[in-house]
């Protein structure tokens, strides 16, 4: 009875070490150097694209969704300054808004977003393309980060 | 084996049992938790402001898994969104741009078809537009989560 007793204890406690294995949250990044395929939005695809350029985002952009790893997709809106908004306020810039999501494609994952809203913006998509690239990379340095560390 | 022996025994089975359950968002009652940490989420379009609620929810550390495939899902978030911009009225008066944000969200368990969390939110005067509205769903369903890991 003892003996039995034990190995249904051991079998409930190895359950339940697994369970809590599994509850935790796991963190989901994005490697340097993945090949990452950015889906239309409207034509904010194409300042995604240089911002990322230029912020120097440590990502292969691909042309075909088939050879690449994660995927871009989002929206993003333009509201040019009304005549109101020139007149009473003095102000010519437009407003921005976009978000992106990157999807793992093989899991089907999302494992980054963001959101980035600009009032005002000096230079229109091109901000909030910029924003986007930052973070992306910080997302993506993030893994890189102990290995620059450890040189 | 002793009688005293036999129920510490009994009782340390018993909360460990309950322990595990728990984690799998089943309650000791057998009464299901309403969105158990770890499930998996799709979010259906909304007009581009399914992309704002996806990255509410990360930004909120919201504890699901997010996946593109409605097929792999265990839950699906449905809703709609409208913005109304700034009249010139509202710029001379009140010299504000700002937008008045409003939307409203519900959680569906893809299985059985049930609503399991709903949620609207109206933002005048919304500083970040969009963004403010799919962080404000996000906010609160991490609250209905952590809400239903507390009553276990």
């Amino acid at each position: 009875m003892r003996k039995l007793m034990r190995k249904l204890m051991t079998i409930l406690f190895l359950v339940f070490l697994c369970a809590v294995g599994f509850a935790a949250e796991t963190s989901k990044k994005i490697p340097a150097h993945s090949r990452i395929y950015i889906a239309p939005m409207d034509g904010f695809e194409n300042d995604l694209k240089a911002a990322m350029e230029t912020k120097k985002v440590p990502l292969e952009i691909v042309a075909a969704r088939d050879q690449a790893d994660f995927e871009i997709s989002g929206t993003a809106e333009s509201q040019k300054a009304s005549t109101a908004k020139k007149v009473i306020l003095w102000n010519w810039h437009s407003n921005e808004q976009a978000s992106i999501r990157v999807s793992d494609l093989k899991s089907g994952e999302i494992v980054f977003a963001y959101s980035v809203n600009k009032q005002s913006s000096a230079h229109g998509r091109r901000s909030t393309a910029e924003a986007c690239a930052k973070h992306l990379k910080e997302q993506v340095q993030d893994q890189t980060q102990p290995a620059k560390n450890n040189k | 084996m002793s009688s005293k022996t036999m129920s510490k025994t009994l009782s340390v089975i018993v909360i460990l049992i309950c322990t595990v359950l728990s984690s799998y968002g089943v309650q000791p009652d057998g009464n299901p938790i309403k969105i158990p940490p770890g499930s998996k989420i799709y979010v259906a379009p909304m007009g581009g402001f399914e992309n704002y609620v996806i990255a509410g929810i990360l930004n909120k550390r919201v504890p699901v898994v997010l996946v593109t495939d409605r097929g792999k899902a265990d839950y699906e978030i449905r809703g709609s969104a409208e913005t109304q911009q700034a009249g010139w009225a509202k710029m001379l008066f009140l010299g504000s741009q700002n937008t008045n944000e409003q939307a409203s969200i519900n959680v569906q368990e893809i299985k059985t078809g049930n609503i399991v969390f709903a949620y609207s939110v109206n933002k005048l005067n919304s500083v970040r537009g969009k963004q403010s509205a799919g962080e404000a769903i996000g906010k609160h369903l991490n609250d209905a989560i952590e809400k239903s890991k507390g009553e276990k």
